[in-house]
């Protein structure tokens, strides 16, 4: 592929359902891709390889979807490897981006963006700037979404953004009403679908997503507005103290294979 | 030969009655008003001839389908029907005293079923000597098309009762569901974070209804929150959304948004006011 243009180098860093997929597509797009995964535990240090990759990053994307100590401490290790022009896109599922760019010296490089799992080509992903920040990252950061194939939105920065919020709800209440014996999953999940003409169902969905994901959504969005509106419902804690998370175990509201 | 009793001639009605007609039931369907079993009986008519034009139904079928129609302005006539589908409007008081002179004059076996979408089925068999076999068969508009009918069980009802009404619904082409009797029931509550959850984003300036629409729409659904509230009707679905509320006893998950009253209060209700959301004037 000589006569492709040159493309600059990316950096991804953070859990694995994230970073593997965005890594995929990027390196799909003819970008130099260096992805880094890490889950709750987070090195002191980021390894020499991935420094080194980090000084030439054109782009860099941090993808830890909770809790928030981690990912500050990822986020102040980027900040100070990258070279300060270098825009930093942070996954902004249980924090603001404003809150993210708090934690480094350079506001202005920082951009939330907000996906969910299944990360499919068209997928929706929604950018947005820190309230302090000057937006010069933005645009950047859109043009590199929109080639890999996203479909992206920019909204104004708030915890959960749109989709996460509204999804996460929606679970949340099918949840509910599992809990209380109102109908069996399937049944809810069918009764959405062919009553409403949703796509998926709920439960279904929330087991992709991933439950342990939902619940920190959720805790997120209800620590955010104290409001009642976003209380997890009991039973989608108990399944992730089980370990019932959902399709990446193997069981949730279903079985998977 | 099931003899199905269906009261009210209205949208829900006369769909529940052409379903019950093209599988094989014999429908009486009741209307307190004459004009609206005409406009019923004519409804019926047109569907039946358009299917019998589409080939969807033998021309055979459509004449038996017919034939086994009777509209009546007389509730006394439903003395015979092994099951009644109550599909009045949204009034507990008006169910109820139906449901009192449905248990007065249908035989003791026969089972009495409500459409409504919002009012408590425990509510209404309370008011009859046969609670048991009272429950909630909901279906969804328009009924000749949507395949799902909630069956809803009351407090008192029957394991017997709820079969036989799962067992009708497949025997009428449709997928039943069974569901406890709670506010909403499944659909008209789990959909509510859907339109409640959108409001908020656009209240709280996270984003505009066609960024959201957009955005949902990618995921895979074939309408955004708000284009669908202007189908619906946002007076419609923000009644929905108070009723769900007030049964909740003001659980905040299900608390309404002033955005959307304020809408209503303007008239802005939706495709069929010419605007809502979105604009429809010179559509």
């Amino acid at each position: 592929m000589g006569t492709r243009p040159f493309k600059g180098r990316v950096l991804i860093v953070g859990a694995s359902t994230f970073a593997e997929d965005l890594g995929r597509l990027f390196l799909e797009q003819g970008h130099p891709t260096a992805v880094l995964t890490c889950e709750g535990e987070i090195p002191s240090t980021l390894p020499p390889a991935i420094q080194a990759e980090a000084q030439s990053a054109a782009l860099a994307l941090e993808v830890l979807p909770s809790p928030p100590d981690p990912k500050r401490t990822l986020i102040g290790m980027l900040d100070a490897s990258l070279p300060p022009e270098t825009p930093l896109l942070s996954l902004c599922l249980t924090v603001s981006a404003t809150q993210v760019a708090s934690w480094t010296q350079h506001p202005g490089r920082v951009v939330g963006f907000a996906v969910l799992p299944p990360l499919t080509q068209g997928a929706p992903v929604e950018l947005a700037i820190p309230l302090h920040g000057d937006g010069a990252a933005l645009k950047l950061a859109r043009a590199h979404l929109e080639a890999i194939g996203f479909q992206v939105e920019v909204v104004r920065d708030a915890v959960g953004m749109a989709l996460p919020r509204i999804l996460c709800a929606l679970i949340n209440e099918a949840a509910f009403a599992v809990m209380e014996g109102v109908a069996a999953p399937e049944d809810i999940d069918t009764a959405m679908k062919l009553g409403t003409n949703y796509p998926r169902g709920p439960l279904e969905w929330g087991d992709l997503i991933g439950l342990d994901l939902v619940v920190a959504i959720l805790d997120a969005l209800e620590g955010e507005h104290r409001n009642g509106a976003y209380r997890a419902a009991p039973l989608l804690r108990q399944m992730v103290r089980a370990g019932r998370l959902g399709r990446k175990t193997g069981r949730g509201f279903y079985e998977w294979k | 030969m099931e003899r199905v009793g269906i009261v009210g001639a209205g949208t829900m009605g006369r769909g529940i009655a052409y379903v019950a007609l093209t599988h094989g039931a014999q429908v009486i369907l009741y209307d307190v008003a004459p004009g609206a079993l005409e406009s019923a009986g004519a409804q019926i008519e047109t569907w039946l001839q358009e299917a019998a034009a589409k080939g969807k139904l033998a021309e055979a079928e459509a004449q038996r389908a017919r034939e086994r129609l009777f509209l009546s302005a007389s509730l006394a006539e439903l003395a015979d029907a092994d099951v009644i589908i109550e599909a009045v409007h949204e009034d507990l008081a008006l169910k109820q005293d139906l449901f009192r002179q449905l248990d007065a004059i249908c035989h003791p076996g026969a089972i009495l079923a409500s459409n409504t979408s919002s009012l408590s089925i425990t509510a209404l068999g309370a008011v009859t000597r046969r609670p048991e076999r009272v429950a909630g068969m909901h279906f969804f508009n328009p009924a000749p098309v949507m395949r799902l009918v909630e069956v809803v069980r009351g407090l008192a009802t029957s394991e017997e009762t709820v079969r036989a009404l799962v067992d009708l619904a497949r025997r009428w082409g449709k997928t039943p569901v069974v569901v406890k009797d709670t506010p909403g029931f499944i659909v008209n509550r789990v959909a509510r974070p859907f339109y409640l959850e959108a409001l908020r984003l656009v209240g709280e300036g996270v984003a505009d209804p066609p960024t959201v629409d957009r955005l949902v729409r990618a995921l895979g659904f074939r309408m955004g929150p708000f284009e669908l509230m202007d189908l619906i009707g946002l007076d419609v679905n923000l009644a929905v959304s108070e009723s769900v509320y007030r049964a909740f006893f003001e659980e905040p998950r299900f608390r309404p948004h002033p955005l959307q009253r304020q809408m209503v209060q303007a008239g802005r209700l939706g495709r069929k006011s010419g605007k809502g959301w979105y604009d429809y004037e010179g559509q």
